[in-house]
């Protein structure tokens, strides 16, 4: 896991303040999603507890002491649930999935993988493909499951219940 | 002995004591009331001898002592010093010119036992400034009313009084008005001699200052005349510096102005109030009152144009980098509250952007939407 590259706008103070201008906040939540969905990919953080946001340098900037708060994280989470790049796990939303590649994406990518390893027709471990060298390393079980969902229903994949782990045989 | 009079007493009066053989003094010289009898009352203290009455007010009377007198058969008390406080009288008397500021009463023999302290004690007493109150006792509700009625009118008298003062006050003021406007205008004769940095100051107050004849209300029967020719006045007042300013001016600082142009008769918050509520009513006026989204109320020129102002605030982040209510209100002379007007009304043309932390709220130029400019 590298150094995050911060954009410009971590250290302008009013991006930590949700902007009550209809145009400007747009700007800002772009902003965010951006920020928020690099910073996911490349520190493989899978799991966002709201209440616990701070504990995330992206949310936690301490050089120009500045939070987002619980509510704006929500509201960033919000706008990135509309791309489909995040989902509340819970009904009071305070634990959320974030997809740093949409489940769809996910799924190809998933595919994709098996078919470069020549993994169709066969069944292999959740272990071996979040272990993998590739963009699937350090892969979350859960959004890992969600995936394969995806490509259950498109009738690509099948998810097996194993001794000791869970398991997907891939059609081709 | 100018304080006594030619008074008899009153048969009404009641007589405390009476002794014979009394021969008075003025101050150490012996008088021409000789052996006469002298009676007390509670006000008075008469002599009289055949005919003759005299009398004096028991109310000049400081103090009095009696005196040893030494003579070849021993020491006998037979003098009483009374000391007087100085003459008020203007009822004819027996003497004009008083030699001493004491009398002395004489008696033959000796001062008669008990008169000393009747005389004291009558004298302490001040029963005659209890007298000049009629000391009524009223019961029932008459006299409760009676007795409101009283104070009503004894505060109505005092406050009457208290105003008679400030009538005065104000038809000087209004030669204090006409003269600072005889000095403005000699000011403004002289304009291209005088170059100085702090004469136009002055002069800048002295124009601010002085409203010939003040709007006020008794003027007018109708309330809303006195409001619209009251708006009409404000906008003579506030016009020039509104347009100092910048074109927008918070009520608050209106008021102050106003108040200050008028000197006396000052005016209501509310009058102000309704009276700028009229300029909206009227299209042709050069001023309007505006409402801020946040309720804050201010006068504006129809000279006002948002976009200078707009570029004006964009300049000062450009120059600070972030500007808080108070640090625009400083930097750029408007009340605090305007500042946050200001401050508010660029945030919503998307020229500035807030930062809310524990340091309070901060505007920075809007660089989400200036992003390509940066």
């Amino acid at each position: 896991m590298g150094e995050v590259q911060w954009p410009w706008q971590y250290s302008f103070p009013p991006f930590f303040t949700i902007q009550p201008n209809a145009e400007t906040r747009k700007k800002q939540l772009e902003a965010w999603r951006t920020l928020l969905l690099e910073y996911c990919r490349t520190q493989k953080v899978c799991v966002i507890d709201v209440r616990e946001g701070d504990r995330l340098s992206v949310f936690n900037n301490a050089v120009i002491s500045r939070k987002l708060s619980p509510e704006a994280i929500t509201i960033v989470l919000e706008a990135l649930q509309r791309t489909g790049n995040a989902e509340p796990l819970d009904k009071s939303r305070t634990r959320w999935h974030v997809y740093w590649h949409t489940l769809d994406e996910w799924a190809s990518i998933v595919y994709k993988w098996a078919q470069d390893n020549a993994m169709l027709n066969t069944v292999c471990t959740f272990y071996e493909i979040a272990n993998d060298s590739g963009d699937l390393n350090g892969i979350d079980d859960g959004v890992l499951t969600k995936a394969l969902r995806v490509l259950e229903r498109r009738q690509q994949a099948e998810i097996l219940t194993l001794e000791g782990g869970s398991g997907v045989k891939f059609f081709a | 002995m100018d304080r006594f009079e030619y008074v008899k007493p009153d048969p009404s009066d009641t007589v405390l004591c009476r002794h014979s053989n009394v021969t008075l003094y003025d101050g150490d010289y012996k008088t021409s009331f000789h052996r006469g009898n002298i009676i007390l009352t509670v006000t008075r203290l008469f002599w009289t001898s055949g005919e003759a009455w005299i009398s004096l007010q028991l109310r000049y009377i400081v103090y009095m002592e009696s005196v040893v007198t030494e003579s070849l058969f021993g020491s006998k008390t037979k003098t009483i010093i009374v000391h007087l406080l100085p003459s008020d009288n203007k009822n004819p008397g027996p003497v004009a010119c008083a030699k001493g500021e004491y009398i002395k009463l004489d008696f033959k023999d000796k001062i008669p036992d008990g008169f000393l302290d009747v005389f004291q004690k009558t004298v302490a007493e001040k029963r005659w400034a209890a007298t000049k109150i009629p000391h009524q006792i009223r019961t029932g509700i008459g006299g409760i009313e009676k007795n409101i009625y009283e104070k009503q009118k004894a505060s109505d008298i005092s406050i009457t009084d208290a105003f008679k003062d400030l009538d005065r006050l104000m038809i000087t003021a209004k030669d204090m008005v006409m003269l600072s406007k005889n000095i403005s205008e000699k000011i403004k004769e002289k304009q291209g001699a005088i170059s100085d940095d702090e004469t136009v100051r002055f002069k800048s107050y002295l124009l601010g200052l002085g409203v010939d004849d003040p709007v006020t209300r008794s003027a007018f029967t109708d309330s809303n005349a006195y409001y619209t020719t009251l708006c009409k006045e404000i906008i003579k007042i506030i016009k020039v510096s509104l347009e100092e300013v910048g074109g927008t001016m918070a009520l608050a600082e209106v008021y102050c102005r106003v108040n200050r142009a008028r000197g006396l008769d000052l005016l209501s918050p509310e009058d102000l109030m309704n009276a700028c509520y009229m300029m909206n009513s009227d299209k042709s006026l050069p001023v309007k009152l505006k409402k801020f989204d946040s309720g804050v109320l201010a006068l504006q020129s129809s000279l006002y144009d948002e976009s200078i102002v707009l570029k004006k605030i964009v300049e000062e982040l450009k120059i600070n980098g972030s500007l808080s209510a108070q640090e625009l209100s400083t930097s750029i002379g408007v009340s605090v509250v305007l500042a946050k007007e200001y401050l508010l009304s660029a945030e919503k043309n998307g020229k500035s952007c807030r930062d809310e932390s524990i340091e309070g709220l901060r505007f920075y130029l809007n660089k989400f939407l200036d992003e390509e400019n940066m």
